[in-house]
């Protein structure tokens, strides 16, 4: 139930309740791509950045392509809208260093490269941080090819 | 015997609703014939959709039906919301939800069948937009002038003396008074002055102290309490005992009244709006309504006229009222004949309008689906006194009347010739010729 529900909250738009079914699906399956595609973005509307990046860098180094293939249409992905309203957002919840991160994790749904300029810039703002450089690192070697 | 799949979809196919399914993700995934024609897509243009982006409905995003058979764990019946369908915006539609589940119990998926309900909706915005004045109907000049005295004084706090025919809808006017007063917020509190013994009246209106009387277990406040700072209606208030007139004068003049089996003076603001059937100059010249409480209700006098004497209001009734049957009985009778409306139109109409909804009440019970109400469907006494008469006066005069008695006789015995023939003191033969010379059987 918690699945289905999750995605028709996903669907409405409602991140936080969508994110509380489909933590709970996540952990029932913990393998399902589509659920993990949904929960970053949940986790990233709704103020649990560091989530969502950890969530977000688990994925892509397992499937970097399922984030980066995520359609407006066929997959219902919010990303063209949360970008719409990113572009016109000067105020976020979020510090520098965390805007950062959440536009690049954002970014990768539609646009690697315009992801991986926001992560240079996070790593450029913290550069002893791990998980960002690995995240680049992933992006740079998809870029690449 | 289970079914195999052909003969369920040929089943899920023949049906009027249209029915669809969708996946965990809400793909649409099966979209039978009946969505097809309901909506205009084909289920090709549709299968592998997301179901909002295909039916693009509010409830998508505020109260999916499929979430909340997934939330409550019970399907949905009757949920009423809007879906648009291919050449249309919005359509409103009823639809009913349930939950698929798979063999361990997780849910697959979700099904939703729906009918189209526009007429429905058609049917009541007409019903609404007929209801001339404030859930009245009618286009007489009359009324119309009612209508515009009530908005004319529609600021007013002063007292309101409705007279009309029983069945006129002086309720309606009161009402109608009463929503477009300052005080529509407040309390509007309704008596029938008629209904109560002297006794219990007094203490309707003005409350009483416990152990006032025998019953009076309990101190209560009356109406008029209870209406204080809103309106009060007293319906026949012509029937009202002397002694209570009285006391409702004092409330009007001073405000004030205590309860009975107490002294303390009590004062309330309320607004007064008060009708009668009788006929009230009859009743101030044989002293049954007192003439100093009569002007004080009188300020703003509204006489309702007569059904007869608004015949143009018949027609605008007659559409309204079948109208609201319509909903009522889930069934449409469109119109009546014109041979009806001549009938209805040329009826006296003691009952007023009352008398007019029972009247089609009764024909449209009779009458199938989708056919205009005709003669043979409306009740005896509406046929009978217009029959034509046959040539010659005297002939005619005496031809009416034993018809007319024979109506009555009738009408009194419920159409039962056996005893109707034992009342008339004649046979059942006899009768049955009689009924036949004057037109009242086929």
């Amino acid at each position: 139930m918690n699945e289905m529900l999750g995605n028709q909250l996903f669907m409405a738009r409602r991140y936080s309740e969508a994110l509380k079914n489909l933590e709970a699906a996540l952990l029932h399956s913990p393998e399902q791509k589509p659920i993990k595609r949904k929960l970053i973005i949940c986790y990233a509307q709704t103020g649990d950045i560091y989530k969502s990046l950890n969530l977000f860098y688990d994925l892509i180094k397992d499937d970097i392509q399922f984030i980066i293939d995520a359609d407006p249409i066929l997959d219902d992905c919010p990303c063209n809208e949360i970008i719409e309203q990113l572009e016109e957002q000067t105020d976020f919840n979020y510090d520098p260093f965390e805007t950062k991160i959440y536009q690049g994790i954002i970014w990768l749904y539609c646009d690697a490269a315009k992801s991986l300029s926001c992560f240079q810039k996070a790593g450029e703002l913290e550069n002893s941080n791990e998980v960002i450089k690995n995240v680049i690192e992933l992006i740079e070697k998809y870029t690449a090819t | 015997m289970t079914l195999s799949g052909n003969i369920k979809d040929l089943i899920i196919d023949s049906i009027g609703e249209g029915v669809f399914t969708v996946d965990k993700n809400f793909r649409i995934n099966f979209f039978n014939k009946g969505a097809e024609r309901l909506t205009g897509f084909k289920a090709e243009e549709v299968l592998g959709k997301f179901c909002k982006h295909i039916f693009q409905s509010d409830s998508c995003f505020d109260n999916c039906p499929i979430s909340q058979v997934l939330r409550s764990g019970k399907n949905l019946y009757d949920f009423e919301t809007y879906y648009s369908f291919i050449n249309e915006s919005k359509t409103p539609i009823r639809l009913n939800a349930s939950v698929l589940y798979n063999e361990k119990n997780e849910p697959t998926g979700g099904i939703v069948s729906f009918r189209d309900v526009s007429e429905l909706y058609a049917l009541k915005r007409n019903l609404s937009d007929t209801t001339k004045y404030q859930g009245i109907i009618g286009r007489s000049k009359q009324m119309n002038e009612i209508f515009d005295l009530i908005e004319e004084i529609s600021d007013s706090n002063a007292p309101v003396f409705i007279q009309g025919e029983s069945g006129t809808g002086k309720e309606l006017i009161a009402n109608a008074i009463q929503k477009r007063s300052p005080r529509s917020s407040k309390p509007f509190i309704k008596i029938n002055c008629s209904v109560f013994p002297e006794n219990l009246l007094g203490s309707e209106l003005f409350g009483h102290a416990k152990g006032a009387f025998t019953d009076a277990i309990n101190n209560r406040a009356g109406r008029f309490e209870i209406a204080d700072g809103g309106t009060i209606f007293l319906d026949e208030v012509a029937e009202m005992p002397l002694q209570m007139q009285v006391q409702l004068l004092r409330v009007l003049q001073e405000g004030t009244f205590e309860r009975i089996g107490e002294s303390i003076t009590r004062k309330v603001d309320v607004r007064v709006i008060a009708a009668t059937n009788v006929n009230i100059s009859k009743a101030l010249k044989d002293g049954s309504f007192r003439e100093d409480l009569f002007y004080r209700l009188n300020v703003i006098p509204i006489e309702i006229p007569p059904l007869r004497e608004r015949p143009e209001d018949i027609v605008p009734l007659v559409h309204h009222i079948l109208q609201k049957f319509s909903i009522t009985y889930q069934k449409s009778v469109p119109d009546v004949s014109d041979a009806v409306l001549d009938l209805l139109i040329n009826y006296d109409w003691p009952g007023n309008i009352r008398e007019l909804e029972n009247v089609l009440e009764y024909a449209f019970v009779k009458t199938p689906s989708g056919e205009v109400i005709v003669e043979s469907k409306l009740p005896p006494k509406i046929i009978s006194p217009i029959k034509k008469k046959p040539a010659g006066t005297e002939k005619g005069t005496f031809y009416n009347e034993e018809r007319l008695r024979l109506i009555h006789i009738l009408e009194e015995n419920r159409w039962n010739q056996t005893k109707s023939a034992e009342v008339l003191g004649i046979g059942r033969t006899t009768l049955w010729r009689k009924l036949k010379k004057y037109g009242l059987i086929d």
